[in-house]
């Protein structure tokens, strides 16, 4: 696979921490979750999830447009543009979003209306409803005037984004490619997970013993990629280098991997020989950690085997799993740790199970060289997987 | 801009006269026995099935020569729909405390490709779009990142919706009429198509590719910078079609004036073998099996997004 040399000129994160990449490094380097009961969802189960706070959803004007996980990532993808913006990069020409909702919350207050009988007077489902409408009123509010793609893979779908994004920069199609994406929380999330038996009250805890489940949560992140060549004539600092992507198919189970996580070995093996790098040159793994039983053992195993006692850290401890907006924010939380020379705690667990065989990032976390690799691994329903490898920027950071 | 080849087409929809009344009846016949074990297909929903069909039928077509090892590229707008709806209905009716777990997997926009790696035993890369009703255009977009980024020399690219006319008759029954007259006005049909798309010619006969969406008004100034920006210069031969679904009647009169030449609106997405996502794919597969044809353009917009597909011989 032809490599992407692509670096990373801007980020924007929002999660349950709060409405920035700032609150998200605050939250990393202290570990406090803000996880709780729901506060806007009437469901008839206890569960605990990452919800974020009303300054997490971005106002905008765009009342035809709206919807939670729009303006969830409409609020990271400011953050984002004009991050790049203050380093000295130009407006996006190009938004590769992923998402797994969409504008699924728009279509639950709808259906739910009618069923109740009072049916609104409009919907345009393909403004609000659908899977594109937040890629849309993104575009529209940052004004892209270029290619639009929405990429819909459940819990990948930000990574599997970032890795497409990257291949529009390395063809010339974009100069400036807004990537990533995010997922606000809703009624079909919630009861889904829930009657899997994936999650409840308790607050999951990645890789560790006795793991109840995963813990949903609100969250988006959006990188601006630049070529690496480009940004380097014009003496710009880029925050961390894109070296490579993996991406494969499990084809095995639609919600389950298998037990041995060859499929996650397989994209984690592709990624590495994308960005032309040995296990042993990573620095550290910031899975996918679900805190679910058979996705951490699994991830565990195929980790193992490639990096052995190479430390690993999940953010699901900390923010919650943020389904397609799970990989925009551990790709922002990657680069923060870039930038930032640590490699933070796995937040949730310092313990790895028996079923584990891992090295879990302890409390306070630990150093990282600023030329670091760090791999971000993805993995979703329908036995999809996504691995992206970054890199320090050498002194990228400000 | 990077051209693709067509090595293979397959579709599943139905006939050119079939209403929508029937289309129901005509999915519950659905040929998948032939492509997939029962074993294997049973939890498919009705657009996994279509996609299942299409692409088999389009790995058969281009004589794929190892189809576990084919990217997939997939593309829809609704997804597995009659899945998502039951969600909701039981959601609303139990709070959420008691679902179906076999709704939940369907419910993800990538489950008909999901489906297909297993029943393949496809461990290649995949990937599912969905940019509304112009997601066929934006399927082949990032099957030409596949290719560009060498992840193979060969994809399979998927795109299809299914409908249901028992959505029209609940919305009635639930007192939306205007809802229901709304999606009436649709006039949607289900479908699926997939092609086999490469980096090198294989069939001549069948032609290449290129496509896109972008955010951009449907006036000329922005169609003639599109296409002139992505290389494309349509021939004077070269037939246009402008899908009425997604623009209308303001995309053809602006196509007209950006091309300067008469631009028919063609009802692509209504009755008859187009359906919603497949309409251009259906559109082209019907050209590249007419030897006459040379050269189509589809131009499509939808909310601020406007999206071609060009074809040529």
């Amino acid at each position: 696979v032809k490599q992407v040399k692509t670096v990373v000129t801007g980020i924007g994160a929002v999660s349950s921490i709060g409405p920035d990449a700032a609150a998200l490094l605050r939250g990393l380097r202290e570990a406090t979750p803000a996880f709780g009961p729901t506060r806007r969802y009437d469901v008839g189960f206890e569960i605990t999830v990452g919800e974020a706070r009303a300054d997490c959803f971005a106002s905008h004007p765009y009342n035809d447009m709206d919807s939670p996980t729009g303006r969830l990532c409409l609020q990271a993808a400011r953050e984002c543009a004009a991050d790049a913006k203050r380093r000295g990069s130009g407006p996006p020409d190009g938004l590769v979003l992923g998402t797994s909702t969409g504008g699924q919350s728009q279509n639950e207050e709808a259906f739910f209306s009618i069923m109740d009988g009072e049916p609104p007077a409009v919907f345009n489902y393909r403004r609000t409803g659908c899977m594109a409408a937040p890629a849309r009123l993104v575009a529209r509010d940052l004004e892209i005037e270029g290619p639009v793609q929405t990429v819909s893979t459940a819990c990948t779908s930000s990574a599997n984004a970032i890795a497409l994004g990257a291949a529009w920069i390395a063809s010339g199609r974009c100069e400036r490619v807004l990537v990533g994406g995010g997922d606000a929380l809703c009624y079909t999330t919630l009861s889904s997970f829930r009657i899997l038996e994936l999650t409840g009250p308790a607050i999951c805890r990645p890789f560790g013993k006795d793991r109840p489940g995963l813990t949903l949560g609100d969250g988006a992140g959006f990188l601006m990629l630049e070529s690496k060549e480009r940004v380097a004539a014009s003496g710009r600092r880029a925050l961390a280098e894109l070296l490579g992507f993996g991406m494969s198919s499990d084809a095995h189970h639609m919600t389950a991997p298998p037990e041995d996580g060859a499929g996650a070995e397989r994209a984690i093996r592709g990624a590495l020989e994308n960005a032309g790098k040995s296990p042993e040159a990573v620095s550290y793994v910031n899975a996918h950690g679900t805190g679910t039983k058979l996705n951490d053992a699994a991830e565990a195993s195929a980790i193992s085997r490639i990096f052995g006692d190479t430390p690993i850290m999940s953010c699901k401890g900390l923010v919650g799993h943020t389904l397609g907006g799970a990989s925009g924010v551990e790709a922002v939380a990657s680069v923060l740790s870039l930038c930032h020379g640590i490699a933070f705690e796995n937040t949730g667990a310092s313990e790895a199970a028996e079923d584990c065989p891992v090295s879990l990032i302890g409390p306070g976390g630990t150093p990282i060289p600023e030329d670091a690799v760090v791999v971000s691994t993805s993995f979703a329903f329908g036995g999809n997987n996504c691995v992206l490898v970054f890199a320090g920027a050498l002194g990228g950071a400000s | 801009m990077m051209r693709c080849h067509i090595h293979g087409i397959g579709t599943m929809s139905i006939g050119p006269d079939a209403p929508f009344a029937d289309t129901t009846a005509v999915m519950e016949t659905l040929p998948i026995k032939d492509y997939v074990k029962p074993k294997v297909s049973r939890r498919f929903g009705r657009l996994s099935k279509m996609i299942y069909i299409a692409g088999s039928r389009a790995i058969e077509d281009a004589e794929v020569a190892d189809p576990t090892a084919i990217p997939i590229v997939n593309a829809t707008c609704m997804g597995e729909t009659n899945a998502s709806l039951g969600l909701l209905e039981q959601i609303h009716s139990t709070k959420g405390t008691l679902i179906s777990p076999a709704f939940v997997p369907n419910s993800v926009h990538n489950a008909p490709a999901g489906y297909l790696t297993i029943g393949l035993k496809n461990r290649a890369p995949s990937v599912t779009v969905s940019q509304g009703w112009l997601s066929s255009e934006a399927a082949v977009a990032a099957a030409t990142d596949f290719l560009f980024t060498e992840i193979a020399d060969e994809v399979l690219v998927l795109c299809g919706d299914e409908c249901d006319p028992n959505w029209v008759t609940r919305l009635d029954e639930l007192g939306a009429s205007h809802l229901a007259r709304a999606v009436e006005r649709e006039s949607l049909q289900e479908g699926a198509v997939g092609l086999v798309l490469g980096t090198e010619a294989k069939d001549a006969d069948l032609g290449s590719i290129a496509a896109i969406v972008v955010r951009g008004k449907p006036d000329a100034g922005t169609i003639n910078a599109l296409l002139e920006k992505n290389g494309v210069t349509p021939g004077k031969e070269a037939e246009v079609r402008v899908r009425i679904n997604a623009g209308g009647e303001p995309l053809r009169r602006a196509a007209a004036e950006a091309l300067s030449r008469p631009v028919a609106t063609v009802h692509l997405d209504g009755p008859g073998p187009g359906t919603v996502q497949a309409a251009s794919f259906n559109a082209l597969a019907a050209a590249a099996r007419d030897p006459a044809k040379k050269e189509l353009l589809v131009l499509a917009a939808e909310v601020e997004d406007l999206a071609f597909l060009h074809w040529q011989r």
